[in-house]
C-alpha cells in the first residue's frame, strides 16, 4: 500500500500540477479577460473581480509548479483542492441558475467557445478527488528537496 | 489497516494547523507576486473594478466603456462591433471585424447589415470620441428595431488605434 501510494501520489501531483500551470498561463497574461470571466459568474461583488483576476492565476501557477517539484506538496495540494472546490461551486451555481456563459477555465470566457455543461461539473469533481489524493497520501517522496520536504509540514 | 496507514490518514490537530498556515503563507506570497507583476505590467489592470458609467437611450441602460474594456470583447462571438463613423473613415481603418452602420441613411444600410446581427447580439458601438453622438443615434435606431444589449466605446476609434489594438481597412 505504501509503495503504491507514493506512485499514485506522484501521478496525481503531475496531473494536477500540469493542469494548474496550463490553466494559469492565459489568465496570468490576460488579467483583464479573466476579470470579465469572473464577472460573468455573478458570484463575487464586481469591485473585487479585478483583484481576484490579478492574484488567483499566480496562486494557480505557483501551486502547480510546487506540486510538480514536490516542494511544500501538501500545503500546495490543500490550495489546489480548495481552489478546485471553489471552481466546482461556481460551475454548479452557473449550471443551476442556467447562466448562458462560457467556462473560462483554461482561457478567458471570450476565447472559450464551449458553454458550461454537465461534463465540466464531472471533470472538476474528478480533479477535486485527484487533488485530495495528494493531500491524503503524499509522504514527501519524489521531491526536489529529498526527504527535507516533509520538514515543512 | 495497519498502524502506519492509520498514522498517514489520521492527522493530528497540530499537523492540520501547520498545514493550514503553510498554505496560507503560499497563498499570500503568490498573491503579492501577482500584485507586483500587475503593477509593472503594461497589461496590468486597476485592482478595484469600477462599473462603467451609463446613459439612458429609449429606456435602455447603455454602459460607456473605454477601448481597453472593449478589447476584452473583441474575440467574443457573442459581441459585434459597429462603426458609426462616416464611410470614408470606416474604409480607411476600423476595429477588426466591425460592421459599418452610420446614422446617415441608416434605414437602407440596416437592411444590408441585418444578416450579421440579431436581436440577441450584444453590440459595441463607437464613433470619433466623447464629443461625437453618432453611436448614440445608432443605438436609438437599433433599440427601436428590438435590440437591447449595447455598449458605447466612448473613447472612440482614435483611442483604439492609438492603443495599437487590431484594426483593418476596407480599401482595395
Amino acid at each position: 500500500m505504501n509503495m503504491m501510494s507514493k506512485y499514485i501520489s506522484l501521478l496525481a501531483r503531475l496531473i494536477i500540477g500540469f493542469i494548474f500551470i496550463y490553466a494559469s498561463v492565459y489568465k496570468v497574461l490576460n488579467p483583464g479577460d479573466f476579470a470579465v470571466s469572473i464577472r460573468n459568474y455573478m458570484i463575487l461583488p464586481v469591485e473585487w473581480t479585478n483583484f481576484v483576476a490579478v492574484t488567483l492565476p499566480w496562486v494557480e501557477l505557483g501551486a502547480g509548479i510546487l506540486l510538480i517539484l514536490g516542494i511544500l506538496t501538501r500545503p500546495s495540494a490543500l490550495l489546489t483542492t480548495g481552489m478546485l472546490l471553489v471552481f466546482l461551486m461556481a460551475l454548479v451555481h452557473a449550471y443551476w441558475i442556467g447562466l448562458d456563459i462560457n467556462c473560462g477555465c483554461f482561457s478567458s470566457a471570450a476565447e472559450s467557445t464551449e458553454k458550461i455543461s454537465f461534463f465540466y461539473l464531472l471533470r472538476d469533481t474528478c480533479l477535486v478527488i485527484i487533488s485530495a489524493v495528494i493531500l491524503v497520501f503524499d509522504q514527501g517522496h519524489f521531491s526536489l528537496l529529498g526527504k527535507n520536504n516533509r520538514k515543512f509540514v | 489497516m495497519n498502524k502506519h496507514n492509520e498514522k498517514v490518514l489520521v492527522m493530528r490537530f497540530s499537523d492540520i494547523l501547520k498545514l493550514a498556515i503553510s498554505s496560507l503563507a503560499i497563498l499570500i506570497i503568490l498573491s503579492f507576486l501577482g500584485l507586483a507583476v500587475n503593477y509593472v505590467s503594461p497589461r496590468g489592470i486597476s485592482l478595484v473594478y469600477s462599473p462603467p458609467p451609463e446613459i439612458q437611450i429609449n429606456g435602455i441602460s447603455v454602459p460607456l466603456i473605454d477601448e481597453k474594456q472593449a478589447l476584452n470583447h473583441l474575440n467574443d462571438p457573442g459581441w459585434v462591433f459597429i462603426d458609426t463613423r462616416h464611410k470614408e473613415h470606416y474604409d480607411l481603418a476600423h476595429v477588426s471585424g466591425a460592421i459599418f452602420l452610420s446614422p446617415e441613411e441608416i434605414q437602407d444600410r440596416f437592411i444590408e447589415v441585418q444578416p450579421f446581427i440579431n436581436e440577441d447580439s450584444s453590440l459595441i458601438l463607437y464613433c470619433y470620441g466623447p464629443d461625437c453622438d453618432m453611436a448614440e443615434k445608432v443605438v436609438a435606431f437599433l433599440s427601436q428595431m428590438g435590440f437591447t444589449k449595447f455598449m458605447i466605446m466612448i473613447s472612440g476609434f482614435p483611442a483604439w488605434q492609438s492603443a495599437g489594438y487590431p484594426v483593418e481597412s476596407s480599401r482595395r
